[in-house]
């Protein structure tokens, strides 16, 4: 019952404002979670919005299932959403609101009552058919939004920050619940979410938005470990970003001189001798070193968080404030003294995970 | 020393507007309703003798019973005819936008705005035989010679409608707009179609506002005195006309009070009985 879904050169403007959506072009494969993440206002919920017809693009197409889907009304369309909101029908119990789209459907009457139950269960609530939506919590709330949406058996299941309106808890158990859900029905899925730990935690694969337009699309490990441009690395996990000047280039590595550093990193576009870069290194990508030679710079510690599962260091190196994760049970390789006002060496583990952008902060 | 400042506060607060209301409109309806219970002689004038015989007259009579159903009957027919006409007027109003919407505000506001009898006086000149509505309808071909609609039923419900549609409207708007747009859109993604949209989600939810605009139209209609008597003269026939003979020309004042106490108990028995219909049915609360 799932299907593809795929966005064609899409655009999107309100009235005479700077589009909302810019030339996006995206695939999502049958039975595929696909996070679509990005701050407020890059065009996520738009995107969600033309998909399931509530929005016409300007330009560009919708295809769902490889079938076009111009001029097919919302209601044609076998899309379940499940909004940010939830929008369950007040005037309607829980099991009419399940019931609803099957009745909208023409199922046969004699099984909407064993199908409701059917999809309650699956979200796992019993008991409360008769109840109406003000009296569930926001999280039964929820589950009967996702139970009126797969009802039909949709095409395509379609979220909006399923997860922001919940408290840290609730968050993990709804986010296990919607991977189980996902697993059961083989439901092509597209999440919206402002959250890059949720996007890495529930997507395959995630597409990164920002002011309409696709940053990058790839797998959780792919965005995460080579992030195609500064704001994804910056956006995605947490990383050092340090600028400076390549000095060398040399078979796709650039040696980068910066304020109190020297490092080689991954050229992520064109980083020609003069120009300047931005290197960026994930904080649990380096550790200390014991000496000058080995380090791509020297820095003093400035603080020790420790996190019990990690320890974090803030290190000035330079005028950067450069963070170091080690993880609870790691030591250097030789002792030295960890406190504020210590003079470290800093090393990359994994030098291939050292990147360098031809653009700087201010220029993303 | 704060405890009886603020209770002397208090009973300022609650108590000038209590009197007012007590001296103001208790004490006349109450004297009203006593003056029922009087009786009126044409040489001795009103007779202080407690007694039924006004309440006797007006339901031995059929002639009392079959102007207060005609009034009734006016009033329901105006409910139904500025409902249908309102609830369009008021999804027009939440569609419109920027100027649009603050001249239509403005065309909903005049009526309102304007007395009730200029309004009625205004429908005198578009509803006579030479008048605008029968030259237009003439001159488009829809009819041959001009209707009558000075003095007849047709007539008073016209101008009823007009005074009172947009009360209507704007009741019906004030509960579409607190419908979110979010159920709208889930239920299309549900299957549904616009009419399914609107008979399943919008007409439900909207009916708090059709319930109460419904009420105060039909109040308005039963009370409705200038209109009625203006358009419909002495051949359609409403209570509040009935009240006025016996008031101001035949100075039978205990039996107009009786005209008008039985009157306002119809009409409130009506909106009562549609209040619990309403509670019952879970439209109000």
């Amino acid at each position: 019952m799932s299907k593809s879904v795929e966005l064609r050169n899409v655009w999107k403007s309100y009235g005479a404002d700077t589009p909302v959506l810019r030339d996006v072009s995206l695939r999502v494969m049958p039975g595929e979670r696909l996070c679509l993440l990005g701050p407020s206002g890059s065009g996520k919920t738009t995107t969600l919005n033309v998909i399931a017809g509530f929005t016409k693009p300007d330009r560009g197409s919708v295809l769902i299932g490889g079938v076009p889907q111009e001029g097919i009304a919302p209601h044609k369309r076998r899309v379940g959403v499940v909004f940010q909101s939830y929008a369950l029908f007040p005037h309607m119990t829980v099991y009419e609101n399940v019931a609803f789209g099957l009745k909208m459907h023409k199922y046969p009457a004699a099984d909407i009552p064993a199908r409701v139950r059917e999809c309650l269960q699956l979200v796992r609530l019993t008991d409360v058919e008769k109840r109406y939506p003000a009296q569930l919590s926001g999280g039964q709330q929820q589950r009967v939004a996702l139970a009126r949406a797969l009802a039909m058996q949709p095409d395509v299941l379609l979220l909006d920050e399923p997860l922001s309106n919940l408290d840290a808890k609730l968050r993990r158990e709804m986010r296990a619940e919607l991977l189980d859900l996902h697993s059961r029905t083989q439901v092509t899925m597209i999440f919206v979410t402002h959250d890059q730990e949720e996007a890495l935690t529930l997507g395959h694969r995630i597409a990164v938005l920002r002011d309409g337009q696709l940053q990058q699309v790839g797998t959780p490990d792919e965005l995460y470990n080579t992030p195609s441009n500064l704001f994804v690395a910056d956006f995605i996990g947490e990383s050092n970003l340090l600028p400076g000047r390549v000095t060398r280039h040399e078979g796709g590595v650039a040696t980068v001189q910066g304020n109190g550093f020297l490092c080689d990193a991954r050229a992520m576009g064109l980083c020609q001798p003069g120009d300047t870069v931005t290197v960026a290194i994930r904080p649990h990508n380096l550790t200390f070193v014991s000496s000058r030679d080995k380090a791509l710079g020297e820095g003093r510690v400035l603080r020790v968080t420790y996190m019990g599962g990690r320890t974090e260091y803030e290190v000035a190196v330079g005028p950067h404030v450069v963070l170091v994760w080690l993880a609870a049970d790691e030591r250097p390789a030789h002792a030295v003294p960890m406190e504020p006002g210590s003079v470290v060496y800093l090393a990359p583990r994994d030098a291939a995970k050292v990147l360098c952008y031809p653009e700087t902060k201010a220029t993303t | 020393m704060d405890n009886v400042r603020n209770r002397t506060a208090l009973t300022l607060l609650v108590g000038i507007p209590s009197a007012f209301l007590l001296a103001l409109f208790v004490v006349p309806m109450l004297t009203m309703f006593l003056a029922t219970f009087y009786r009126f002689d044409p040489t001795a004038g009103v007779v202080r003798e407690i007694s039924l015989t006004n309440y006797v007259r007006f339901f031995s009579d059929g002639y009392y019973l079959e102007v207060l159903a005609q009034t009734a009957v006016i009033s329901g027919i105006v409910v139904l005819i500025s409902l249908v006409l309102g609830y369009p007027a008021a999804m027009l109003l939440l569609r419109l936008q920027g100027m649009g919407r603050m001249i239509f505000i403005g065309l909903l506001l005049l009526p309102l705005l304007t007395s009730a009898v200029v309004v009625t006086y205004g429908w005198l000149i578009l509803l006579g035989r030479g008048g605008f509505v029968n030259q237009v309808l003439q001159d488009i071909g829809l009819i041959r010679a001009p209707l009558q609609f000075m003095y007849t039923k047709l007539g008073v419900v016209i101008g009823l409608v007009h005074v009172v549609l947009s009360f209507m409207t704007l009741s019906i708007a004030s509960s579409l707009q607190r419908i979110d747009d979010k159920l709208i859109w889930a239920a299309h993604s549900l299957g549904a179609s616009p009419f399914m949209v609107f008979r399943k989600i919008i007409w439900p939810l909207s009916l708090p506002g059709v319930v109460a605009g419904s009420m105060l139209v039909f109040a308005l209609s039963m009370s409705a005195y200038a209109t009625p008597v203006l358009i419909g003269g002495a051949r359609v026939k409403v209570m509040s006309y009935l009240i006025y003979q016996q008031q101001m020309v035949l100075y039978d004042l205990p039996f107009g009070a009786t005209l008008a106490v039985i009157l306002m108990v119809t009409t409130s028995v009506a909106l009562g009985f549609a209040t619990l219909r309403a509670t019952r049915g879970g439209i109000l609360s």
